[in-house]
């Protein structure tokens, strides 16, 4: 006869079993479902510790879903592609429309909902923290300059405590010294990569850049001639570009000497006018941000379609006593670029590779940059390329 | 007997006070023509005067008389006329608002001149647009809202009565006023804007051209001579009102004229070449140490140390890093600085 | 032109809408001197202030030679002040020549014009501070600058609003002599207001007094000026006596401090002897 015991524990053991198994069902079923979701290939969530421009190491999580830009989104898309820009959900719409207003149209009027995206404000300026609270981003992109600002205003906390990151990213250049501009280029496109989990467009693009400005300077070296330039802003009749500025780097890059390196310690400042008719320059640039003395004019850009505009304020620019004699103007190397293409920009080669084509015409004659630009454009921009951006002086 | 002969004794002494002050006038007028020609000696390279003269009479070559006549006395010329006008714009305010460091620019019109600029650099707004392709657009702002600043003060000095204290406080609102309105034409600026902005601000004589430099002329001569002619008046006005119009002084009228005379001297200066600070403030106060308060002559003297301390200011812009313009602001504030010390030092004694 | 007379038609004048001095009328004319009596705040400075044209009444008018004379009066006219507050940084001479300067309209000075300046200091025998800096000055000295100023400029009408106040007793004494002999010689027409009952009595020809703004009575000072007026005006204790002929009068106490004992006595031996020695 079995025993009673035995037949009691064999029921209670079944009681038991079904309360595990009970107990156990969610957990069962948590695995069972995250078993059937299977993640998108290379768009496997993982935590990163990026370290930023500024030497910060920041926790992340990648591929970011939600990204904040207050500095320009050029990049962004650039690395990350067309779904890049629907990731951003808030954006210094403020700085382009007062300081960029001629790109902000041509992303508009490609993207318009660009438009309804919440504003930032300017860091510094009318910056709200609120906004990029409440749109719940990964991460927050901005300049140096900008982080420093967060963080004195105590901003910066506040995004922290909300649990957002923040990274620095520069593409400034401030060294002459090709390897160490490219290196510092390269990691910051990389951050980017890894944020948006395109880390392989993102080596495309670092190749890319990386291969035009050897264009020219590894060129460069084929010759020995060092032309002396001077590169002026449009807006003050004396100011010119200096030691610390950008346009001293590119002039150094493609073979030149920068004569406000001399004189000017800063990265811009007020030349003595005797001292342009003295050194007497080969090569003079304007660079232009579509401000002179006697308003705003647009000559260069995207909207702008003829290059008479430039050539005539060019050529209002050089009517200045004495000009005549100069070595740069009676040779007619007198030139005018878009300012925004000079620093700060993925694109920034374009810059180098005009000068440098302005500098050794015999030696670039087969360096078209605005076609090298385009090919930019096509490649890694979401619109094609258009409008004037340069002017030289003779036709 | 006795009274005739201490009458001659005066005479001869008052005759001496009258050498003394003339001497004066005479010493400073040497030294602004010394602090000239050292200016227009000066500059990326070294010209002596002997090449100066030379290039005068049409015997040197192209390149230094081309650099002489196109760089070098504009800017010179506009150092002298503009430190005439400032200064002299400095005696006749502080003479009608009875205080020693009131000066147009207190009274806001340097800022309200900014602000005209700042208009056109940011809105791109030009009151006459016109000029806008000519390039006068921004000082024709600048012109007309330092004027109406001048306007503004009176109208509020007005309420007032036209007092000297009514004038300052009026001109505390109106300067106020307009320097939040130019932060504010700040806010919306582009980043070049802002720069254009600032570099109007800071000002600079290499914006001289010979335009500018015959309207800053006239207007300061101008200016000077009438001013002069109120000499007595503007001397009694210091005494008090009440004591001037015993006097016979129409006090109300002469503030009215000489704020309005100030406002456009100052107004052409500043829309020509920026704001170039404590000429203004400065020049009254060193001549007084010299020519004592007798407006006859304070006005010239004052006239002439604005022009020297100008020249020489923009002397030291050029040589501090050869190559480099030092803008001028910075330096006559590092100048004008001790010398308000100086002045505020001082009374307390 | 010569000013014979000078006459204050229902002048009715205040600062702010309130009426300081109510219809007050008088006329003075050449050769006199008019002294303003009256206590504080009773309107003297405010008459004066009207008369020199440098405030403008509330209604009446201020005639010279039966004409409303405004804008010729500033020419004509050397005003005085209660106190000049002003600094600067000239010598005295200097200052004289300023009033002058813009009394006639010179711009340069010419040496009888620093003669006239002399003058005026010498007559208040102050030639010896002639080159001596405003500001280094005593408040009496200044005071006796700015009297010379008013003289300099020769006017026909003198206004003078209290010219003895900082000035010690023998400057004030000479002062005022010095202007009744000027007004005397020159013909002027002067007005001065003066807090010194005595001295009213001894430089004046006529005396206004006033009080709260109306004018009380007009006259010879020496006839005008009994105990009764002045207990009534001025709230103060007085009795006339006479000295060597003259009229003078001294203070006995007043209404808030009480009678000074003796007083009996005088009275009691007042009709025994006209000239008296005084009893205190």
């Amino acid at each position: 006869m079995e025993n009673a015991w035995e037949q009691d524990e064999k029921g209670g053991l079944m009681k038991k079993l079904i309360v595990i198994l009970v107990i156990l069902l969610p957990f069962l079923l948590a695995l069972a479902l995250s078993g059937c979701v299977q993640p998108k290939p290379g768009e496997t969530k993982k935590t990163v510790v990026i370290q930023d421009f500024l030497g910060r190491n920041v926790t992340v999580k990648v591929p970011v879903e939600r990204i904040v830009v207050l500095n320009e989104i050029d990049e962004v898309v650039a690395v990350g592609g067309k779904d890049a820009l629907q990731k951003i959900v808030a954006l210094n719409k403020w700085r382009y429309k007062q300081w960029r207003a001629d790109w902000w149209e041509e992303w508009t009027n490609h993207y318009p909902w660009l438009a309804n995206l919440p504003d930032t404000g300017q860091v510094g300026q009318n910056f709200n923290p609120e906004v990029v609270i409440n749109a719940k981003p990964d991460v927050v992109l901005c300049w140096p300059w900008q982080y420093y600002r967060l963080k004195e205003s105590g901003d910066l906390k506040k995004l922290e405590e909300a649990g957002i990151s923040v990274i620095a990213i520069q593409l400034l250049p401030t060294t002459a010294n090709v390897t160490e501009h490219l290196d510092a280029v390269s990691k910051n496109i990389r951050i980017l990569g890894v944020l948006f989990g395109k880390e392989q467009r993102a080596e495309e693009l670092v190749r890319f850049y990386q291969d035009q400005i050897n264009r020219v300077v590894t060129r460069i070296q084929q010759t020995e001639k060092q032309p002396k330039v001077i590169v002026f802003s449009t807006s003050s009749p004396w100011t010119i570009q200096g030691k610390k500025g950008y346009y001293h780097v590119w002039v150094t890059l493609a073979g030149g000497i920068n004569l406000g390196d001399r004189v000017i310690e800063g990265s811009s400042g007020d030349v003595d006018p005797e001292f342009v008719l003295q050194e007497n320059p080969d090569v003079i640039i304007f660079t232009c941000n579509n401000n002179f003395p006697e308003g705003i004019r647009i000559v260069v850009g995207y909207t702008v379609n003829s290059t008479e505009p430039a050539k005539n304020a060019l050529k209002e620019l050089i009517n200045r006593p004495r000009w005549g004699d100069l070595q740069a103007v009676k040779s007619q190397k007198v030139y005018l670029i878009h300012h925004g293409f000079s620093h700060e920009k993925i694109f920034q080669f374009f810059a180098l590779q005009c000068i440098a084509k302005w500098l050794h015409p015999e030696l670039f004659r087969d360096l078209d940059p605005y076609k090298n630009l385009q090919e930019f454009y096509d490649r890694f921009m979401p619109f094609p390329l258009r409008g004037v951006l340069y002017v030289e002086l003779s036709e | 007997m006795l009274s005739s002969q201490s009458s001659a004794k005066t005479g001869e002494l008052y005759t001496t006070l009258v050498k003394h002050k003339r001497m004066m006038l005479a010493i400073f007028s040497i030294l602004t023509a010394f602090a000239f020609l050292t200016n227009v000696c000066t500059g990326y390279t070294f010209i002596n005067p002997v090449q100066i003269v030379q290039a005068i009479t049409g015997n040197s070559d192209e390149g230094v008389s081309s650099v002489i006549f196109n760089y070098r006395i504009p800017v010179a010329l506009a150092a002298v006329v503009s430190g005439l006008a400032l200064a002299i714009g400095g005696v006749a305010i502080q003479a009608i608002s009875n205080n020693p460091l009131a000066s147009p620019y207190t009274f806001g019109i340097a800022s309200a001149a900014a602000f005209g600029a700042a208009l056109l650099y940011s809105l791109d707004i030009s009151l006459i647009p016109l000029l806008k392709i000519s390039g006068y657009a921004a000082m024709m702002n600048a012109f007309i809202f330092a004027l109406i600043a001048c306007l503004g003060v009176l109208l509020l000095s007005k309420a007032r009565g036209l007092t000297a204290v009514g004038m300052i406080l009026a001109g505390i609102c109106i300067s106020f006023f307009f320097q939040a309105l130019l932060a504010f034409m700040q806010y919306l600026a582009t980043q070049e804007a802002l720069q254009a902005i600032v570099f109007w601000i800071f000002g600079s004589l290499y914006k001289a051209t010979t335009e500018n430099v015959l309207i800053v002329t006239v207007t300061g001569m101008g200016s000077f001579l009438l001013l002069l002619s109120y000499g007595w008046k503007l001397t009694a006005i210091q005494l008090g009102d009440e004591v001037a119009q015993g006097m016979g002084v129409n006090v109300r009228r002469l503030r009215i004229i000489v704020l309005v005379v100030a406002a456009l001297t100052t107004a052409v200066v500043v829309s020509s070449y920026g704001v170039i600070p404590f000429i203004c403030i400065a020049s009254p106060h060193i001549a007084k140490s010299f020519v004592g308060e007798d407006v006859r002559y304070l006005l010239p003297c004052s006239g002439l140390v604005g022009a020297t301390i100008l020249s020489m200011a923009c002397v030291v812009s050029k040589i501090v890093h050869k190559g480099a313009i030092m803008p001028i602001g910075i330096v006559t504030s590092l100048v004008g600085i001790p010398i308000l010390l100086r002045v505020l030092i001082g009374e307390r004694q | 032109m010569k000013v014979e007379t000078l006459q204050v038609c229902k002048l009715s004048a205040g600062y702010k809408g309130k009426r300081i001095v109510r219809d007050v009328s008088f006329e003075v004319k050449a050769g006199e001197v008019c002294a303003l009596l009256g206590p504080n705040g009773s309107g003297k400075t405010t008459i004066l202030r009207c008369i020199a044209g440098v405030m403008r009444p509330i209604s009446g008018s201020v005639l010279i030679n039966g004409k409303n004379m405004r804008d010729h009066m500033v020419k004509l006219i050397g005003y005085l002040p209660q106190s000049i507050e002003g600094k600067l940084k000239i010598t005295v001479i200097e200052y004289i020549l300023l009033g002058m300067a813009i009394n006639k309209g010179f711009w340069k000075v010419r040496k009888e014009d620093v003669e006239v300046a002399h003058e005026a200091l010498v007559t208040l025998g102050i030639e010896n501070l002639a080159l001596k800096n405003l500001d280094e000055l005593s408040g009496g000295q200044r005071r006796l600058c700015d009297i010379a100023l008013v003289l300099a400029k020769k006017p026909e009408i003198l206004i003078l609003d209290e010219p003895t106040s900082s000035l010690d007793i023998k400057n004030s004494f000479d002062v005022l002599e010095t202007i009744r002999s000027v007004t005397k010689a020159e013909k002027l027409i002067t007005l001065i207001a003066l807090h010194d009952l005595n001295h009213a009595m001894e430089f004046s020809d006529h005396c206004a007094v006033l009080n709260s703004g109306k004018l009380i009575t007009f006259g010879n000072p020496v006839e005008v000026l009994s105990p009764q007026l002045v207990e009534k005006v001025y709230g103060i204790y007085v009795e006339k006596i006479s000295i060597n002929g003259n009229k003078r009068l001294v203070t006995l106490g007043s209404a808030s401090c009480g009678r000074i004992k003796g007083i009996i006595d005088y009275e009691e031996k007042k009709d025994e002897k006209d000239d008296i020695a005084i009893y205190i």
